[in-house]
């Protein structure tokens, strides 16, 4: 899965219009976010990638950068921070 | 995980009673507006639930349901050698309910009787704790008993809960019978996990003075949804491959799954990512809710009824949640009478213990 396609995910768990997402997002301030959506994400990364986010871990992302940082090389193109 | 086999016990009967009063998902809209009570409906599958007034208890719905099955079985209450009663709503916090029940059902006063304080792996848990007291030298008929009215524990205001929760209570009769197959059963702990699905008030740590709550806590359910999702997907997917790896089955020779209902989304999830097929998936909690310790013997009476009378099953339990506690069981079942829901009404009376 490529970062894009990864956005595209999350744009999906939100319920919004493909490409709506950003990296530099803060997608837990997001008026479509909540809890609901916070097992939906937890759920399309295990289905797609096969990857158990802790819900600790997410929590501290406060953009989709750092959330894609936790994901880390799942996706293809993605390059840590440094 | 620990575990193992119980061995020469058979499941000779099941019954579960249910509240009279149901509730509908609807009514969760006038808290949190009807976007959001019908999108928790969709994750949950909640549609309806059934709860307990607050005079009836978890104790009071496995005694109509032992009545229940100890009719169908045709046993006396004399021959009962021991009751287990599973619950986190205990009538009283002391003494125990099963002490209580013993009475109520008139068991004799040779009975051994204690509870267990456990959720959602209640029942994995009591058939190990129930069946490994039985054998050649030991019970011979045991009443497993497993409920909770979790219902009223939730806060009305907690969308996460709050229309979440069921009441019922369950009674299984265990038989000691040589020639039952072995159930094979898995249990695991993980303490850390117990600050995401907690009541801080009202025990010993944290005690209510008079009705107040304890400063910086209350009575009420506090449960971190994405946590024990996360647990779930972290600990079940193994377990059921370690029970199947124990039992020698394949997952195609498993009759049915009967997971702890705790909410659909999530057990559709664990489905797919365990391939278990849609038609072996057992889900009951459109009607009921999440039952807590009954939910999965509610499962089995609800969806599983027939199947139960008529043929040798193969099922897979697990239970997964509270504490963080996980328990599994794999068994072979053979025909019993058929597993009943009965409606427990305030007007019931204890049929059993009349002199």
């Amino acid at each position: 899965m490529t970062r894009h396609q990864f956005l595209q995910l999350v744009d999906q768990v939100l319920e919004l219009p493909a490409g709506t997402l950003t990296p530099a997002d803060s997608f837990q301030e997001h008026e479509n976010w909540t809890s609901l959506s916070f097992l939906g994400l937890i759920a399309v990364v295990d289905e797609e990638l096969g990857l158990t986010l802790s819900p600790a871990a997410v929590l501290k992302c406060a953009t989709l950068e750092q959330l894609m940082d936790l994901v880390g090389e799942k996706l293809s193109d993605h390059r840590q921070a440094a | 995980m620990a575990g193992g086999r119980v061995s020469q016990v058979r499941m000779a009967g099941l019954a579960v009673a249910v509240p009279e009063t149901e509730r509908s998902w609807n009514e969760q809209a006038a808290v949190f507006g009807a976007e959001a009570a019908e999108k928790t409906a969709r994750l949950t599958g909640v549609l309806r639930r059934r709860t307990a007034p607050p005079e009836v208890c978890a104790s009071d719905l496995c005694l109509r349901a032992t009545e229940q099955l100890l009719d169908s079985l045709a046993w006396s209450p004399e021959s009962i050698d021991a009751v287990v009663f599973v619950s986190q709503t205990p009538d009283y916090p002391l003494p125990a309910t099963a002490c209580t029940l013993q009475s109520r059902l008139g068991l004799p006063t040779t009975t051994a009787a204690f509870d267990v304080n456990l959720g959602c792996s209640a029942y994995p848990y009591g058939l190990w704790i129930a069946g490994r007291m039985m054998g050649p030298t030991g019970f011979r008929r045991v009443l497993l008993l497993t409920g909770d009215t979790i219902s009223r524990q939730a806060a009305p205001t907690d969308p996460a809960t709050a229309g979440l929760f069921g009441d019922a209570g369950s009674a299984t009769a265990l038989e000691f019978d040589p020639l039952a197959s072995d159930m094979h059963v898995l249990l695991g702990t993980d303490g850390s996990g117990g600050p995401s699905l907690s009541i801080e008030g009202g025990g010993a740590r944290h005690p209510f003075h008079g009705s107040a709550a304890p400063s910086g806590t209350n009575g009420y359910l506090s449960m971190n949804g994405a946590d024990v999702f996360a647990f779930t997907l972290r600990v079940v997917p193994s377990m059921v491959s370690k029970l199947l790896a124990a039992a020698g089955w394949l997952l195609e020779e498993v009759d049915h799954v009967v997971m702890h209902q705790a909410n659909e989304f999530l057990l559709q999830h664990l489905a797919k990512r365990i391939k278990i097929p849609a038609e072996k998936l057992v889900l009951a909690i459109d009607g009921y809710g999440n039952t807590s310790c009954a939910s999965i013997p509610l499962a089995m009476a609800d969806a599983l009824a027939d199947e139960l009378a008529d043929r040798p099953q193969r099922l897979l339990l697990a239970g997964f949640g509270v504490g963080w506690s996980w328990g599994g069981v794999a068994l072979a079942t053979s025909p019993m009478p058929r597993p009943t829901i009965v409606t427990y009404s305030a007007n019931s009376t204890e049929l059993i213990h009349q002199s």
